[in-house]
């Protein structure tokens, strides 16, 4: 190893452990499949140990060995993608939900879909129970909505770039888009703000 | 006035492009008139800082 690495944070047990175990969820989140999440994590933990740098504190680690995750993930997408964007945008249409039901022929709401009032975001986002449900909801999006809705929400990609990794036209991306916001907000809905009265 | 189900769609499409000014500015009209509208949107706002917050662990 080269003068400027500093392994400190790898042996740090308890922050490694912790750190795995969020590195997984958020692998199996966007692959939708837990042996090839687990070899994401797995490459990006050793790649990072290879090339470890000097960090101050343990978030920058952090954001560090989240950003060679991300990339290890982007790849495999990309690997995977063509199989996908047209095997499942097809065979699984019918089965898609389509939201046009929460709507009467004129477009307008139907009273019993209103969107109900979710009370303050702050006082919401601290409680844990809301955040595992919040993760079955995103576990439960179709994969076809999914893998996109996390390629723009949670890595951060731009319209253009998922289009081009995916082959996806523009509108054929923005309905997915559209889907999978619709989806998550009924989840939402249904299982925590309703559901539990937690409004 | 165009329908609730078009404004969903602008207030998603609005988080991923610009809109053009006129759907901008029929998406805005139709917010004024509408309150369930006005609460889709809000749900939708809150949604996305839940995923920014949930991506940041």
């Amino acid at each position: 190893m080269s003068a400027n690495v500093d392994a400190t944070h790898f042996q740090d047990d308890v922050f490694i452990t912790d750190l795995r175990a969020q590195m997984l969820k958020f692998a199996i989140l966007q692959l939708r499949d837990k042996s090839q999440a687990e070899d994401a994590v797995q490459d990006a933990l050793i790649s990072a140990y290879k090339n470890c740098k000097s960090f101050s504190g343990k978030s920058a680690f952090k954001t560090w060995v989240f950003a060679i995750l991300k990339n290890k993930i982007i790849d495999l997408i990309r690997s995977k993608s063509r199989f996908i964007a047209i095997a499942d945008l097809q065979e699984n249409s019918d089965e898609q939900e389509d939201f046009s039901v929460l709507f009467d022929k004129t477009g307008h709401w139907k009273a019993e879909h209103n969107p109900s009032e979710w009370g303050n975001p702050e006082a919401v986002f601290k409680q844990e129970q809301f955040w595992l449900i919040f993760e079955s909801c995103l576990n439960k999006l179709p994969s076809q909505h999914a893998q996109p809705f996390m390629m723009r929400e949670f890595v951060g990609l731009s319209s253009e770039e998922i289009c081009k990794e995916l082959s996806l036209t523009t509108s054929n991306l923005h309905v997915i888009l559209y889907r999978a916001r619709m989806g998550l907000q009924k989840c939402l809905e249904i299982n925590w703000f309703k559901e539990a009265g937690h409004v | 006035m165009f329908s609730c189900y078009k404004a969903t769609q602008l207030m998603s499409l609005a988080q991923d492009r610009p809109l053009h000014f006129k759907e901008r500015a029929s998406l805005n009209m139709h917010l004024m008139m509408c309150s369930i509208c006005r609460q889709f949107n809000k749900n939708n706002q809150t949604l996305s800082e839940a995923m920014h917050k949930f991506t940041k662990l």
